[in-house]
């Protein structure tokens, strides 16, 4: 008997990656059997995590007058999506001076200051339950991950996320073509 | 080598194409995902702002005679007329005729003449007062009358709440001959009105 626990305990010990087969026990006034258990425990999946839906957005043609004009994009739809459950944050940047700040920048210097002028440009971030966030260049916002129903065409509450691009023609700017180039990061919270 | 021809011309593409639009970029599924997406606005210069005067009206005086005892009778008429800017910023008034006399004492250069009584020149006054600043502001010959515009609301029917007033008056003795008093006859002048933006 101990020779054959022994043995046994021996070929466990030996080679650990080789399951046993549990054993009975022999007749006796006690009797002995075993049996393993095992656990194989592996690393959790990388979330997966996608940006669709992006547009160019045009701003129109505004002319400068002696007052303040608005200028509002509208809501632009996109999908922030994930592969499993969670949020995400959604990251604007746009390479410009390091500010925290969004700008539309002309092709020209016209106030001869040096720089080509720029326009302050404000980002707001929509999720799908009407929350609405005003990003900071470089700076990430959590929301709810887009359903995964969202693709390239959906629009509207529940369906999609959006931003929206708003800013002010003032009679201080400088006639010209403005424009900006943002990257949307989109990462699991 | 066939990877290394394809970047570069992409990259020459992008050189020699600084003003090309690039589409938006969707992200690829991964671990974190990155698209772009592009904005742009084009601002144009401001149109230069319009004015306009609107509610002119003739003028005209009833008969008068000229009485010994109401020797320096000086009817005066008051309408209202509209001075309109688009933009933001006063208005400037000047008035012309042709030929205005010199000012001279109290006479600001502008006269009413009938041709059958050509060395005879009836002195006409002009001032203008708005219900903000209801004094009197006479325009002479090279005076220029700076005010704020008409409200927008201001039609050719409004009143001194919205237009400007315009006070026209004549005398009934020339000015030259000083003091002569003016025959009966059908006395006219043309005023020209210019407004521009100050």
């Amino acid at each position: 008997m101990k020779v054959l626990k022994t043995a046994a305990l021996a070929m466990a010990l030996a080679m650990p990656g080789m399951a046993m087969a549990a054993t009975d026990g022999t007749l006796g006034t006690t009797s002995t059997g075993t049996f393993d258990v095992t656990l194989s425990l592996t690393a959790p999946p990388v979330s997966q995590v996608q940006v669709i839906g992006l547009e160019n957005i045009d701003l129109g043609t505004q002319q400068l007058s002696g007052q303040n004009i608005p200028i509002s994009s509208g809501e632009r739809y996109f999908c922030a999506k994930r592969s499993d459950a969670g949020n995400v944050t959604v990251n604007i940047t746009q390479s410009f001076n390091n500010t925290q700040g969004f700008y539309l920048i002309s092709s020209i210097d016209a106030n001869g200051d040096g720089e080509n002028d720029k326009i302050p440009l404000t980002i707001y971030l929509g999720d799908i339950v009407l929350n609405s966030y005003v990003l900071l260049n470089g700076t990430a916002q959590a929301v709810s991950q887009a359903p995964s129903s969202c693709d390239a065409s959906s629009t509207g509450l529940g369906q999609a996320h959006h931003i929206l691009l708003s800013s002010t023609a003032t009679n201080t700017d400088f006639a010209g073509d403005y424009s900006g180039s943002f990257s949307v990061l989109v990462a699991p919270l | 080598m066939m990877i290394i021809h394809r970047i570069l011309f992409a990259l020459a593409a992008a050189l020699s194409l600084p003003s090309t639009a690039f589409a938006a970029t969707d992200g690829t599924p991964g671990a974190t995902s990155t698209g772009t997406f592009q904005a742009t606005l084009t601002v144009t210069p401001p149109t230069s702002d319009m004015v306009q005067i609107i509610g002119l009206e003739d003028v005209s005086f009833s008969a008068e005679v000229y009485s010994p005892s109401n020797p320096t009778a000086f009817p005066q008429t008051e309408s209202y007329l509209c001075l309109l800017r688009s933009g933001l910023g006063n208005v400037r008034l000047s008035i012309s005729q042709p030929d205005p006399l010199n000012p001279t004492g109290t006479y600001g250069g502008w006269y009413l003449k009938d041709p059958a009584f050509p060395s005879v020149y009836l002195p006409v006054s002009i001032h203008f007062a708005t219900l903000a600043d209801p004094s009197l502001y006479g325009l002479n010959p090279n005076d220029t009358y700076i005010s704020t515009p008409s409200s927008s609301a201001c039609t050719a029917a409004s009143g001194p709440t919205e237009a400007h007033t315009i006070h026209v008056g004549v005398s009934l003795v020339g000015v030259d001959p000083a003091q002569t008093p003016a025959p009966p006859g059908h006395y006219s002048q043309q005023f020209t009105l210019l407004l521009e933006p100050e």
